[in-house]
C-alpha cells in the first residue's frame, strides 16, 4: 500500500466508524459513493500527489458531518411535505422511507380530529336550532317589555 | 453574528432548497457524481462538505426523483450518471412555482424586492 492509498483507506475507515449507526446497506452505499468519487477525482487529475489527494478529501469534508447527513433526512424528500399540497402527480408513497411513515400517520390523525371537530360543531348547531324552536313553541317570544320602562325612568328621577 | 451562527444559517437555508438544485442541474443534462457535486458545491458555497451530498443523492434516488445509469469514460473508471425521472421533473416544476411565491413573500416582508 502506498502512502496515498493509506490516506484513502484511513478516510473511508473514519466515515465507516462515524456511520456505524446507519443501516448496513446505506452505510455500504455511502462508502461506495465516496470511494467512486475519490477514484474519479484522482483519475481526472494529472496531479497524482499526496497534496492533491488531501485536497480531494478536504473538499469531501468531515466524516462525522457526512455520516450525520446520511442519518438526517433533509428537505422535502419524505413525501408528506409534498403531498400536503394535494398534487396527486407528485404525492409519493415514498418507497421504504422510514421517516415518511410517522409523519403520514400524524397527518392522518389531524384529519380525524378535524372531522370530529366539524361533526361536534354541527351537532351543537343543530341542538341550538332545536332549542330555539322548542322555546318558541312553549312560551312564545318574550312580550315587548314596556311596563318596566316607567319604573326605570322613575328610579332615575 | 459569529462564524458558526453564519454557518448554521446557511445550512438552514440550504436544507429545503438543495435537493431542487440537484433536480434543476439534472434537468439541463445528466451528470456523474463528481460533476454534480462540483457544480453544487461551487454554486452553493459548499466546497468543504461535498461528501454530504452523496446521502442526499441516495435519498433522491430512493424517492424515485432521480435514477442512475453507468457509462464508460474515455479515461479512468466508468461513471455513474444521475438522470432526472418524470417524478423528479414534476417535483421540480412544482417547487419552481412554490419557490417564486415563497421568495416573493419573504422579499416583501424583508424589503429586499428587486427594483
Amino acid at each position: 500500500m502506498t502512502q496515498t492509498d493509506n490516506l484513502v483507506a484511513d478516510y473511508l475507515a473514519r466515515v465507516e466508524r462515524a456511520a456505524a449507526g446507519l443501516r448496513p446497506d446505506r452505510r455500504e452505499e455511502l462508502l461506495r459513493d465516496l470511494r467512486e468519487h475519490i477514484a474519479i477525482e484522482r483519475a481526472e487529475s494529472s496531479d497524482d500527489s499526496e497534496t492533491h489527494l488531501r485536497t480531494v478529501l478536504e473538499r469531501l469534508g468531515d466524516p462525522e458531518a457526512i455520516a450525520a447527513a446520511a442519518d438526517t433526512p433533509t428537505g422535502s424528500i419524505p413525501a408528506p411535505g409534498f403531498a400536503a399540497h394535494g398534487s396527486p402527480a407528485t404525492g409519493y408513497p415514498a418507497p421504504g422511507h422510514a421517516a415518511a411513515r410517522p409523519a403520514a400517520t400524524r397527518k392522518g390523525n389531524t384529519w380525524v380530529w378535524v372531522l370530529a371537530g366539524s361533526l361536534a360543531l354541527l351537532v351543537l348547531l343543530l341542538c341550538a336550532v332545536v332549542a330555539l324552536f322548542l322555546g318558541r313553541g312553549d312560551s312564545g317570544p318574550p312580550p315587548p317589555a314596556e311596563a318596566p320602562r316607567p319604573v326605570e325612568t322613575a328610579s332615575v328621577r | 453574528m459569529d462564524v458558526s451562527d453564519d454557518a448554521a444559517l446557511t445550512t438552514a437555508l440550504r436544507r429545503g432548497t438543495i435537493e431542487f438544485c440537484v433536480l434543476a442541474l439534472l434537468d439541463q443534462r445528466e451528470l456523474y457524481g463528481v460533476e454534480l457535486v462540483r457544480q453544487l458545491s461551487a454554486g452553493l458555497g459548499m466546497t468543504t462538505s461535498e461528501g454530504t451530498m452523496y446521502p442526499l443523492l441516495s435519498r433522491l434516488r430512493r424517492a424515485g426523483r432521480i435514477a442512475t445509469t453507468w457509462r464508460e469514460a474515455p479515461a479512468g473508471p466508468p461513471r455513474r450518471y444521475y438522470t432526472l425521472t418524470p417524478d423528479g421533473e414534476a417535483a421540480l416544476a412544482h417547487f419552481r412555482t412554490e419557490w417564486v411565491s415563497f421568495r416573493t413573500g419573504v422579499d416583501r416582508i424583508l424589503g429586499t424586492e428587486q427594483p
